[in-house]
């Protein structure tokens, strides 16, 4: 699908149809090593450094500060001819820490203090940065993944409700009231009903799906593609699928995910600790998140904000973690016949 | 309560998993909205967006003269345009323009005001080079179009007939715009994809419905004698101090029109109409050959009898009625040569006047001539009621009736061909692009106006006019003629009665006057100080004359030198020396006994008089022009020794001004050989017998 979709603006920007195709080819190896890495890897042992590491994502995620900017925002750090995305390392790196902190026996959830203090503060930090690149759709992902692990772990929904409502009601007044950016607020409740009247990527994003149909056009005859469908191959790579392969073929790719949700979460269960549960979970609904955040923003559901499809759109980093991902919930269902308790 | 030892929650779980589940079946049911709900709805507009039908231009047909010249073509051109899609595009724009034109910054901003998603046109008709260059550095937000375009290889010649088309290839005017429809043609289609970037790529190399091309037309007109008669027409405006002019010109045998001119001065807008067709004006005298006609066909008049002039002043009823001068007596042939008023308003009295009236009828006046061209004016007969002397003597003259120039040249041309009227008309044919014959138009009979007998001895009198009487000016050494002047008062339409001392002049006639081909008239509007139409029309219409005569060299008198036959030599034929090299042609015409004249000595020949395989006397030389690509810069050719239609010839094809003394062959020229010259140079020449 990245190829179907990118080939044209390869061969536009690069010359070669086959530009994005042969370096997804080359992030889909270093995936696999790494996603091998994982599932081999004992969880308990790498979680113990899961501090360290944070620290360590969060001092790149200040480090695309200082790299050039890409399509006005600074989300990448650039290594030579490739590019990383620290936020999708951080989503993993924050999973990975809340399973180990939340399933130490003398945390207590449901104390304030103890949900508070610990997790607070980098956690804002890590997101006001990811914020300021900007990459505002990043940021709510994590905070819905976060916020998801929270639940599950059992903090008290007050909790909860403390942080999201503050929040909501603030981003409320400085739309309504200030008037910030209201007119594309606007547009967006809009869209909801009508999509056609949003903005420029979401007419175009409503429009390719609406092209596929119900069997869609055929793989590779697509032609919103040609220059219509902006990010055809990373963001809106769903609209392209759409496209070419119609209602059906995207059912099956929603089946696909909630499959993998699914066994995820049934992994899950299994697990013989609460930190396997967590780490399941946080990895599931992480996947789950993203999948809804992109598709909403696909289908005129929510603002366009720039987040990939998991395992689907081009992009090295978002790729790599992807696979760790399901990696990671492969080995812990290595786990199951350890019952405990 | 939360368990804190149980490893998870199952009611939160379980909660999340409903979400999770609920959140996918809202998925699928916005995309069910989506893709199947509006699937088709949206799939049109997506399909809008990357494709589309487009209309072909189809080729407009060609419009050629009598002689097969191409007065009117299709030439391919690029356009540009703007249409950004944002604002960094505009600026784009904005910068290249002002570089491309060679502008300080900000001036293509202030007069494009180039907006997002707005399309403008930039520049119709790029040159070749400017399109080239445009098309390589291909700016984003700008377009470049190809399209036909008209081009008129004669310029402005005979513009005022065919007219013009407008920027988007539409007849606007003159035939280009009544004949739009034929012309035209229908236009194709073809599916073409389209990117978000606005680049098209056709789908299909053969358009989905071919477009079809115009018909193409063939007009009467010659345009050679158009350009002469167009010419002559403003220099005798300049040069008899007139306001306006109209002259026309129509083969006498078949009622085609050969030329139609009309010039303002002083116009700011130009001529937009023919006014030889679409105007009216009081004739005059030159009415009376109409007059005599009916005369000698009522068998009213006898040529040998005198009529009383009164000295120049009749007592006619209550009315005067003078002569320019004063005479005693004359006879019929007199009171045509001198056109006396007196003389023709009291044999009118003969006819009387409804008699008069319907003769003139049958000669075309007061009615349309259904002329295929637009705008046609009928004119009118005044009907007094009452026929009193005056009134008929006045009709007689060619007063109280109004005509178009064109109906008084076909009326002329009917008594040059022995009686016959035909229609006048432009059209000759028209025929489509494979050169099939679509359409032929005949020659049509409208009625005698004359019998043969009398018609000669009207020509006769004709003759007489240029020969002894009030248009000796027009008489010339080359080309007989015979016609009738008119100095016409001008009717005031406010008050009445006449304007004084402003008259219209014109000369009516044909020639050659002996074996007649081709009938005319030309008139000046209020020519001053001199407004006699024998010596400012006449002369006028005898360069036309001349001129086309030069050109048409079987018009010419017998006696005349130019007449390209000479029986009594040996003919050769002309060797084709077009797209030789000078220096090889030079050899080929020393094989071939012929002899050359030319420009420059060196270069690739590119045309050449007399044409190839026309047979010419040997004593005859050839022009030929070699190539100088250098339109500003032309050299004088060598023109002694050529005979004078060949040395025109070539003038005309360098599009050089001319005039002449003598005739015959060249013996001197002005400026020398070799001279640089421009198109406005005017080029004299000396001529005489060898």
């Amino acid at each position: 699908m990245v190829y179907s979709s990118s080939s044209v603006m390869a061969e536009s920007r690069f010359g070669s149809n086959l530009f994005f195709l042969k370096r997804q080819l080359l992030w889909l190896v270093v995936g696999s090593l790494a996603g091998y890495l994982m599932y081999k890897i004992d969880l308990k042992k790498l979680s113990a450094y899961s501090v360290p590491l944070l620290f360590v994502t969060l001092i790149l995620l200040a480090m695309v500060f200082l790299m050039p900017a890409r399509n006005g925002s600074h989300r990448w750090l650039f290594l030579g001819p490739f590019s990383v995305q620290p936020s999708e390392l951080f989503k993993l790196v924050v999973i990975i820490y809340l399973a180990f902190s939340l399933s130490q026996k003398k945390r207590d959830i449901t104390q304030w203090k103890q949900f508070l203090y610990p997790y607070g503060p980098f956690i804002a930090i890590g997101l006001v940065l990811i914020i300021l690149e900007p990459g505002l759709g990043s940021a709510i992902t994590i905070s819905l993944t976060v916020l998801i692990i929270f639940f599950l772990a059992g903090a008290r929904l007050f909790h909860l409700a403390a942080f999201i409502l503050p929040m909501g009601s603030m981003a409320a007044f400085m739309v309504f009231v200030l008037g910030y950016k209201s007119a594309r607020v606007y547009d967006y409740i809009a869209s909801i009903k009508s999509p056609l009247l949003g903005s420029y990527q979401v007419k175009q994003a409503v429009l390719t799906l609406g092209a596929g149909g119900l069997f869609g056009s055929g793989i590779g005859n697509g032609r919103q593609k040609l220059f219509f469908l902006p990010y055809p191959h990373t963001d809106f790579i769903f609209a392209s699928i759409g496209e070419e392969v119609g209602f059906v073929g995207l059912m099956a790719v929603l089946a696909l995910f909630y499959v993998i949700i699914w066994r995820g979460m049934k992994i899950a269960r299994y697990q013989p600790d609460r930190f396997g549960y967590l780490l399941a979970m946080g990895v599931t609904s992480s996947i789950f998140v993203s999948v809804l955040v992109n598709i909403c923003v696909v289908t005129a559901l929510l603002p366009t904000t720039g987040i990939p499809l998991p395992l689907l759109s081009y992009g090295g980093t978002s790729l790599i973690v992807s696979i760790c991902s399901v990696a990671i919930l492969l080995n812990l269902s290595k786990r199951r016949g350890m019952v405990v308790r | 309560m939360i368990s804190m030892k149980s490893r998870f929650n199952k009611v939160r779980l379980l909660f999340l998993y409903v979400v999770i589940t609920a959140v996918w079946v809202i998925l699928l049911a916005r995309l069910g909205s989506i893709q199947l709900v509006h699937g088709s709805e949206y799939g049109e507009k997506a399909r809008a967006q990357s494709s589309g039908k487009t209309k072909v231009q189809a080729e407009r047909g060609i419009i050629y003269d009598r002689t097969g010249r191409e007065v009117a073509i299709n030439v391919v051109g690029s356009s540009l345009s703007a249409y950004p899609r944002n604002k960094s595009e505009v600026n784009k724009a904005n910068r290249y323009l002002d570089r491309i034109n060679g502008w300080k910054s900000g001036t293509s901003r202030k007069k494009y005001k180039l907006e997002p998603e707005r399309f403008r046109w930039i520049k119709r008709d790029l040159s070749d080079k400017l399109a080239i260059q445009i098309a390589a550095d291909s700016v984003d937000g700008l377009y470049l179009r190809k399209g036909l375009r008209r081009d008129y290889p004669f310029n402005e010649v005979g513009r005022q007939i065919i007219g013009n088309t407008n920027i988007d290839y539409q007849g606007l005017s003159g035939f280009e715009y009544n004949h739009d429809s034929l012309l035209a043609g229908l236009p194709g289609l073809i599916d073409f994809l389209r990117d978000g970037k606005n680049n098209t790529y056709n789908l299909r190399e053969v358009p989905l419905v071919k477009p079809v091309t115009g018909k193409s037309m063939v007009l009467t007109l010659d345009w050679y004698f158009q350009e002469i008669v167009e010419d002559e027409l403003k220099s005798a405006v300049k040069e008899y101090n007139a306001i306006s002019g109209t002259a026309v010109f129509l083969d006498c045998f078949t009622g085609e029109i050969l030329a139609a001119a009309d010039y303002i001065e002083n116009s700011t807008s130009g001529v937009l109409k023919l006014r030889a067709v679409s105007d009216c004006f009081e004739p005059g005298s030159v009415l009376k050959i109409a007059t005599m006609a009916a005369l000698l066909d009522e068998n009213l008049v006898d040529l040998e009898e005198k009529i009383y002039c009164e000295n120049g002043l009749w007592q006619c009823g209550r009315r005067r009625l003078r002569d320019d001068k004063k005479h005693d007596t004359l006879d019929i042939q007199q009171i045509m040569e001198l056109s006396s008023n007196i003389g023709i308003g009291k044999l009118a009295q003969r006819l009387g006047g409804e008699k008069l009236k319907d003769v003139l009828y049958k000669f075309g006046f007061g009615q349309q001539l259904r002329v295929d061209l637009p705008g046609e004016a009928s004119g009118a007969i005044g009907d007094p009621g009452v026929w009193s002397e005056y009134n008929i003597a006045a009709l007689a003259m060619g007063q109280s009736i109004s005509t178009t120039p064109l109906q008084l040249a076909a009326a002329v041309g009917a008594v040059a061909n022995g009686g016959e009227l035909y229609r006048p008309h432009v059209i000759k044919g028209i025929i489509d692009s494979d050169n099939r014959t679509i359409k032929y138009m005949e020659k049509e009979f409208i009625g005698r106006v004359i019998e043969e007998d009398n018609a000669e001895i009207l020509r006769s009198f004709l003759t007489g006019v240029v020969e002894r009487g009030t248009a000796t000016p027009a008489q010339s050494s080359i080309i007989s003629i015979a016609g009738k002047t008119g100095t016409a008062e001008i009717p005031d339409p406010e008050n009445g009665g006449y304007i004084k001392n402003k008259f219209n002049a014109s000369f009516l006639g044909y020639f050659p006057a002996e074996k007649p081909r081709i009938a005319g008239i030309v008139i000046l509007h209020q020519p001053e100080p001199v407004h006699y139409g024998g010596h400012t029309a006449g002369p006028a219409f005898k360069r036309m004359a001349e001129r086309y005569s030069i050109a048409n060299s079987d018009l010419l008198k017998p006696n005349t030198h130019l007449k390209a036959d000479g029986n009594d030599c040996e003919m050769i034929e002309v060797t084709d020396f077009v797209g030789r090299d000078y220096e090889f042609a030079k050899t080929m015409a020393l094989r071939d006994g012929l002899t050359l004249k030319t420009n420059r000595e060196s270069g690739l020949v590119v045309w050449q008089y007399p044409p190839a395989n026309r047979k010419i006397p040997g004593s005859e030389k050839i022009a030929v022009l070699v190539d100088s690509n250098d339109d500003d810069n032309i050299v004088m050719a060598d023109l002694v020794g050529l005979n004078m239609r060949t040395a025109l010839a070539l003038l005309n094809y360098q599009g050089i001004d001319f005039e002449f003394e003598g005739c015959g062959i060249v013996k001197k020229q002005f400026p020398k050989v070799g001279e640089k010259i421009s198109k406005t140079t005017k080029c004299r020449l000396v001529c005489g017998n060898s």
